[in-house]
């Protein structure tokens, strides 16, 4: 990427700051009580929730990294996509429903409705934080690199200023903030994707097929770029990832955590249905259109390449590369604002779900045992904001370098791993202990983490050693059954402390 | 713990139909990718450089779409509707 700064980037920059604080400052108007904080007091629409629920679907991952790891990969970074389509029909089929009937606001409230609350308050809160932080991670680092190339400054202070920003947004307006800020950025993701797929279809007549034969015909792949096999992965880890988004998503605290800001169950399952169809939709347009448009565009720009033959900024940079040769500075600026935009609101629902598990969960539920006024809640909730806040930023700057979309991958594994299967099995088997779900969920969160530690994405990649302990990039294929196999057999030996 | 928590929630026996097809197909899809890539790999027709592949990823987009309004489509609001009681 040029090293000059855009006039209009930057101007844009600005104005989506502005726009997300007026939007906080409203909101915060209208948030005073700690259902208002954690759940936008139950008064958002379906269609709007809908829109929410999807713009923490495309994140940042979804749309720079998509088309990033397009660029290299091609046809299999649809692995990280349509997995994410089935995941949301288990939401909509088991979920949503039972979510909602619960009326509380994490979803540790969910999993603690029919056990002993605080042994699985703790553990669903653990592993909430894990997810989150491993999100905020990704999160982190495309912010990073966008305002680094943005304004050239460092990387390390676009990561504080993207702290800072979320802090903000979410201990003054919580919840509400949160799904206006995640509400108008979706919109604007589908708007900025679709005017992008127009320009990239406008060069080539129009016609899918000679977007597709051009692009093989420039990348270094060929036509192999639209087939499955560029990420490498074996059988088993293209499961393995599968399995962890797919599973993955039904167990996203931030997500889950929307079930509650609309008002009925009827409601959150609309919710899904339409946040399915902005997905789906966009899903074509990253996939589909962009990513063979960038690397159309992008492979062999002496403008968006450097010198080596890799791409400036990085692959997750090629959306905004393809954005500035087919509309120019202004357009590059749009799309450049649409990407941040992504990422603060991304970054806002981690942070409410990460801060809601410190306060609500741990605070309020475990440490005071439910003696706490709703006004220091809410005060524990905002400190808890700046907690993450924190935490966030060290995150984002110990983990710079990594490929934001994989990242992405080894959190689903996580959420798919420990979440998923205390929430889904305290909710429909009624043979389930609190110690059972305790054992379970536990050793889904060690596995998974665990794994990940050993496997060469931090073994390797993160922590220098030349071999990995296990190599499985993927670990959800191990951990997620461990955790059902443990959660069953420690049930069925302790029936008799049921009752 | 005890008798007073509430029971488990009903299960949605429409939904589970439509949820493990869904996941059936999605996992036939992506068992193509392993098994039979040179089907995926066809073009649509002689000469062109769309793929069955790519027909298939619009359908691996799209039906999850229509199978959860499938789902869904019926839902109404109960308004003496429970956790313990419920079943959509």
């Amino acid at each position: 990427m040029n090293s000059s700064v855009s006039p209009v980037a930057i101007t844009l920059f600005f104005v989506v700051i502005a726009a997300t604080l007026a939007i906080t400052y409203f909101a915060a108007k209208r948030s005073h009580t700690a259902s208002d904080l954690y759940a936008a007091g139950g008064r958002i629409k379906p269609w709007q929730n809908g829109w929410a629920i999807a713009g923490d679907l495309l994140s940042a991952a979804t749309f720079l990294g998509g088309i990033g790891m397009f660029f290299y990969a091609g046809y299999d970074s649809l692995l990280y996509a349509f997995p994410a389509m089935v995941g949301s029909i288990i939401m909509l089929g088991f979920i949503a429903g039972p979510m909602r009937r619960l009326g509380k606001f994490t979803f540790a409230d969910a999993a603690a409705a029919r056990l002993s609350p605080v042994p699985i308050r703790i553990i669903a809160a653990l592993s909430a934080l894990a997810v989150t932080f491993m999100y905020l991670i990704a999160q982190m680092l495309g912010a990073g690199g966008l305002i680094q190339i943005l304004f050239g400054i460092p990387y390390t202070i676009a990561v504080v200023i993207v702290g800072v920003l979320m802090v903000i947004y979410v201990a003054f307006g919580g919840m509400l903030a949160t799904t206006w800020v995640q509400f108008t950025k979706a919109i604007l993701l589908v708007a900025g994707a679709a005017v992008l797929s127009f320009l990239a279809l406008a060069e080539t007549s129009f016609s899918l097929n000679e977007l597709y034969a051009r692009t093989a015909a420039a990348h270094e792949m060929g036509l192999a770029l639209m087939q499955p096999g560029g990420l490498g992965l074996t059988t088993l880890e293209s499961i393995s990832l599968s399995l962890a988004i797919g599973l993955g998503i039904p167990g996203m605290p931030h997500i889950l955590m929307r079930f509650f800001t609309v008002s009925n169950p009827v409601a959150a399952r609309r919710s899904i249905v339409i946040s399915m169809a902005v997905v789906g939709v966009t899903f074509f347009f990253v996939y589909m259109v962009l990513g063979p448009a960038g690397a159309l565009f992008v492979t062999d720009n002496p403008a968006a390449m450097t010198e080596n033959g890799t791409v400036q900024g990085g692959n997750n940079m090629v959306a905004l590369h393809m954005a500035r040769i087919l509309g120019g500075e202004a357009l590059f600026g749009i799309i450049a604002a649409v990407a941040f935009a992504t990422i603060l609101a991304v970054v806002a629902g981690l942070t409410v779900a990460a801060a809601s598990a410190l306060s609500h969960d741990l605070f309020a539920n475990v440490f005071a045992r439910g003696k706490i006024s709703e006004r220091q809640e809410t005060l524990v909730f905002r400190g808890s904001c700046l907690l993450v806040g924190l935490i966030g930023i060290g995150l984002g700057i110990a983990f710079e370098g990594q490929n934001i979309l994989f990242l992405t991958g080894l959190l689903y594994s996580i959420a798919a791993s420990a979440c998923f299967p205390v929430l889904v099995m305290s909710m429909f088997w009624r043979r389930l202990t609190t110690i059972g779900a305790v054992t379970g969920g536990s050793v889904g969160l060690a596995m998974s983490v665990g794994l990940i530690v050993i496997g060469p994405s931090v073994w390797v990649q993160v922590l220098g050693n030349a071999e990995p302990i296990i190599p499985l990039s993927q670990p959800a294929i191990i951990s997620l059954p461990a955790a059902f196999i443990s959660m069953i057999v420690v049930s069925l030996l302790t029936q008799e402390r049921r009752s | 713990m005890t008798s007073e928590r509430p029971d488990v929630q009903p299960i949605d026996v429409r939904g589970t139909v439509f949820t493990i097809a869904a996941f059936l197909v999605a996992a036939a899809y992506q068992g193509l990718w392993y098994l039979a890539p040179d089907f995926l790999a066809l073009p649509l027709w002689p000469g062109a450089a769309l793929s069955v592949a790519l027909v298939l990823a619009i359908l691996a987009f799209a039906v999850p779409i229509f199978v959860a309004w499938l789902m869904a489509r019926y839902d109404h609001h109960d308004e003496t509707e429970t956790y313990e009681t419920s079943g959509h």
